[in-house]
């Protein structure tokens, strides 16, 4: 367990460095970021047509109210703790390429759904837009996170199972110890 | 109609989702009062570890000041400086309190109560570190980001701006996900590392050992079985299992072993 916390230590603080990055945030953080209001704004005018996208933000062409989507909102923070700690799980190579694809998609995709409920919720409410801003949807992305995470760990020990069925010795024994 | 029972995991999330949802809305009314030890012990460490930029910290209910000692200059104001003074809630970085609280009470282990107080009290020195992290990054801002009005190097500088992205971004949340593996890494072993013993889309248990000497029967071959002796056929007939001295597995039908419960 001390092996898989200090390597995920290490690769979270690493990762995280990275992503401060003058040149990360450039190259990939904010044309990332960019594209996920496009994102937003291309699934929410299916059934809005007042919503549209200008850069980073997703606004309402109406009532000129719009969101922007800032670091720790464009999901690439709750992937890199998602991605760390499949790293430092002691794992096939070819299971964590899976994880790691699978897992960026799952988190992505809540944080399409976050984004675009905040943009409902602040036209509906402010303090109820900040409530879900600041704390509720925090955790939930957090939450996110964990249960690929544990999917993923599941998935792992299912495949590693002998077919006479004996238990095997699973690869997450080295954490559970 | 048969209904499939749920997995213990999906259980887990469901409930994890229900208890935060509810537990983030009492804490958001109660956290002035959760969150109290949280200024104080950022405001030990803040006298501690930046006395030359902290003169004095108020702390009250719901709010922490702080005075800073170094004059700031004042943009458009002709050089200029002022006292400034920065408001925080302590409980701004707090939430990870009702996260840890709900994968504790979804997972359902025995000895939630200790293990709250214990997450309650281990989760501050994290969210300290956090409203820490947000009062120096203001001065900093205040500062314009001049490591020479700050009278710091600038690599401490560029420390406190990193220190600032994790504690505002990443500790509040993360950190009590791991306290609660830690603390409750018995859920971890039994439903998740372990999860696949119970689920009966996959291979069954492992044979229990037969006494020596008894009469085991065997059944006609299962699909497994035939999977793994190929063509052969087996004897439907009462056989004698000699008693064994090594710890290898008697060899017994698997038949007999798919139909034992499955282990709880």
């Amino acid at each position: 367990m001390l092996r898989f916390f200090l390597l995920f230590l290490v690769l979270q603080l690493s990762l995280f460095g990275i992503n401060m990055l003058n040149w990360v945030q450039q190259h990939f953080v904010l044309p990332w970021t960019a594209l996920l209001a496009r994102v937003c704004a291309g699934l929410v005018t299916w059934f809005d047509s007042s919503a549209a996208a200008a850069g980073k933000v997703l606004w309402n062409t109406q009532t000129g109210f719009g969101v922007s989507i800032e670091p720790g909102c464009n999901g690439i923070e709750a992937c890199i703790v998602l991605f760390a700690a499949i790293m430092a799980f002691p794992e096939r190579w070819q299971h964590k390429l899976t994880g790691l694809v699978a897992g960026f998609l799952a988190v992505q995709a809540l944080n399409v759904v976050r984004v675009i409920s905040l943009f409902y919720l602040g036209q509906w409410s402010t303090s109820v837009f900040n409530f879900a801003h600041e704390y509720l949807w925090q955790g939930l992305i957090m939450l996110d996170v964990l249960v690929v995470w544990l999917l993923w760990v599941r998935a792992g020990n299912k495949a590693s199972a002998p077919p006479d069925g004996q238990p095997p010795m699973p690869p997450g024994s080295a954490v559970a110890a | 109609m048969r209904f499939r029972r749920p997995s213990v995991l999906l259980v887990f999330v469901a409930s994890a989702l229900a208890w935060m949802i509810a537990l983030t809305l009492v804490w958001s009314k109660l956290s002035p009062w959760t969150s109290y030890p949280v200024a104080t012990l950022s405001r030990v460490a803040l006298q501690q570890g930046a006395p030359m930029w902290v003169r004095k910290v108020d702390q009250r209910v719901g709010v922490m000041e702080v005075e800073a000692a170094i004059a700031m200059p004042v943009p458009d104001a002709g050089g200029r400086r002022a006292d400034i003074v920065v408001e925080v809630d302590p409980g701004r970085y707090a939430y990870g309190l009702p996260i840890f609280l709900a994968l504790l009470l979804a997972a359902r282990t025995r000895g939630r109560g200790w293990r709250a107080a214990a997450g309650y009290l281990l989760l501050l020195p994290a969210q300290a570190f956090s409203v820490t992290m947000f009062v120096l990054i203001q001065m900093v801002l205040y500062a314009q980001t001049d490591a020479r009005i700050l009278n710091v190097a600038q690599w401490q500088l560029e420390a406190i701006v990193y220190g600032y992205q994790i504690g505002s971004l990443v500790v509040p949340t993360l950190v009590p996900i791991m306290l609660w593996l830690w603390l409750d890494r018995r859920f971890f072993r039994e439903v998740v590392v372990s999860g696949w013993r119970r689920d009966p889309r996959v291979a069954p248990q492992a044979p229990a050992p037969a006494p020596a000497g008894v009469f085991v029967p065997i059944d006609a071959p299962s699909d497994h079985q035939k999977g793994a002796a190929g063509s052969q056929r087996a004897e439907p007939a009462a056989v004698s299992v000699p008693p064994r001295v090594s710890s290898a597995r008697p060899e017994v039908s698997s038949s007999a072993a798919a139909g034992l419960p499955p282990r709880h």
